[in-house]
């Protein structure tokens, strides 16, 4: 299987797949694709029923992943501005993805959800959901705006904008946290929502945060 | 400090600060941070800027400016985005040299520029609405004067206009992203109010005059 990234604004991954051979994504993306590709569902049974409408009720997450079978060409785009990037990854690499930002994975890919749960205050960040992936094989995503890349040392942290996180090895730590903004009382009451990331390992960040956006506005 | 732009679809801009070294930026703009970095929270009033000025910017319209800045201190990293795309400029300010960047559009300054926010024009709508008032429209601008580094976003892309003395160019009301406050702005009308019954629309736009630097972005 191959996989090419087409266009530099709103671009699409371009899978040609060999016969047989199978890659799934999140319903919807699909832009076009050869006659030839077969399509089916593969449906999400992670947490049994009870995981199923947490997922779907609670986060938003599709019951259902699609598949699409070679040969033939197909591709997938999230319809908005953003890079996108393609990772191959060894057998037992595992990689956390943001939520809605998977655009294909081949079938060799294992997958799971979790939720990184928010620090519950009062106000937009109760927790998002992030796409574990387990290798061996390629996937690609697409992030908001431009992707930045980090390599974090051995217990190396670094603070990031919640909606900023757009990838990391499953190495690397997350938690939510309230970043004060100045001491005292008022400093605690401005204080904002942030993750802190620490290694070791690598992370991707996105330029734009996708909750202060609707999709497809480049801003 | 040292301010570099990464990234074209929605670019971030890179600060770099030396210990003790200190930048400020409107809240909620950071992408993220080293972990030493630190946070305070900085008031208008401990940057000369009253909070009575600040209740009247209010009060006239849709000013976005807030009470406060966040306050980021060295040494390390810290980057920011306006989550957008547009392009993103880092400007070193000379002494006393002074800029009036439209509202929204500032990311981060040094602390030795000075930020005061002001009117950069107003005026009135053509036509009176259905109480018989002409309501008035408010261009906001921060004023930001130097000696220091300053970074700002437009929206699309950035056309520099150096005005000689006497010069003078055209904007739409939404095209102009700065002016140095040595060029002169004047609102005027594409067409006469007056023309109202005749179906035709008068258009407000900015006359500006040298000699200064003028701005104009591509987006709105």
């Amino acid at each position: 299987m191959q996989v090419e990234v087409k266009g530099e604004f709103i671009p699409v991954a371009l899978a040609t797949l060999g016969p047989g051979e199978q890659i799934f994504c999140e319903g919807g993306l699909m832009v076009f694709s050869d006659p030839t590709i077969g399509f089916g569902i593969r449906w999400m049974t992670q947490g049994g029923v009870l995981g199923a409408m947490k997922r779907t009720l609670v986060g938003g997450l599709p019951f259902q992943l699609h598949e699409y079978t070679g040969p033939g060409y197909v591709a997938f785009s999230r319809f908005r501005p953003g890079e996108t990037r393609v990772v191959t990854l060894d057998a037992g690499k595992g990689v956390d993805v943001a939520e809605h930002s998977l655009l294909l994975a081949t079938n060799g890919i294992g997958y799971e959800t979790f939720y990184v749960a928010g620090t519950g205050r009062i106000g937009r960040m109760i927790g998002f959901w992030m796409d574990r992936l387990t290798g061996p094989g390629t996937f690609a995503f697409q992030g908001h705006g431009n992707i930045l890349k980090f390599t974090l040392a051995e217990k190396e942290a670094m603070d990031i904008d919640h909606g900023s996180l757009l990838m990391k090895d499953a190495s690397v730590t997350v938690r939510a946290y309230n970043q004060p903004l100045g001491g005292g009382l008022v400093g605690h009451a401005l204080s904002f929502e942030a993750l802190r990331v620490e290694g070791p390992g690598e992370i991707y960040l996105q330029t734009v945060d996708p909750t202060k956006h609707a999709p497809g506005t480049p801003g | 400090m040292q301010a570099d732009s990464v990234g074209g679809i929605a670019p971030a801009v890179l600060v770099s600060l030396r210990p003790g070294e200190k930048v400020l930026a409107a809240h909620g703009l950071m992408l993220y941070k080293e972990h030493q970095v630190q946070v305070h929270r900085r008031t208008m009033k401990s940057l000369g800027v009253s909070r009575s000025h600040l209740m009247g910017m209010h009060a006239l319209g849709d000013s976005e400016e807030s009470y406060f800045f966040a306050e980021f201190e060295g040494p390390g990293h810290v980057s920011f985005s306006r989550d957008k795309g547009g392009e993103i400029r880092v400007m070193q300010l000379a002494p006393g040299q002074t800029i009036r960047l439209r509202d929204g559009h500032l990311i981060c300054f040094d602390e030795t520029v000075r930020y005061f926010p002001m009117v950069l024009a107003q005026y009135p709508a053509p036509y009176p609405d259905a109480n018989g008032q002409r309501p008035v429209t408010y261009l906001f601008a921060d004023e930001l004067t130097g000696p220091g580094t300053i970074v700002y976003q437009s929206y699309g892309n950035i056309l520099s206009f150096d005005l000689k003395p006497g010069e003078a160019m055209r904007t739409s009301v939404v095209g102009l992203l700065a002016s140095a406050n040595t060029v002169q702005l004047r609102v005027d009308w594409l067409a006469s109010p007056t023309m109202s019954s005749t179906g035709s629309v008068p258009v407000p736009v900015l006359d500006l005059s040298g000699p200064g630097t003028v701005l104009v972005h591509s987006g709105e």
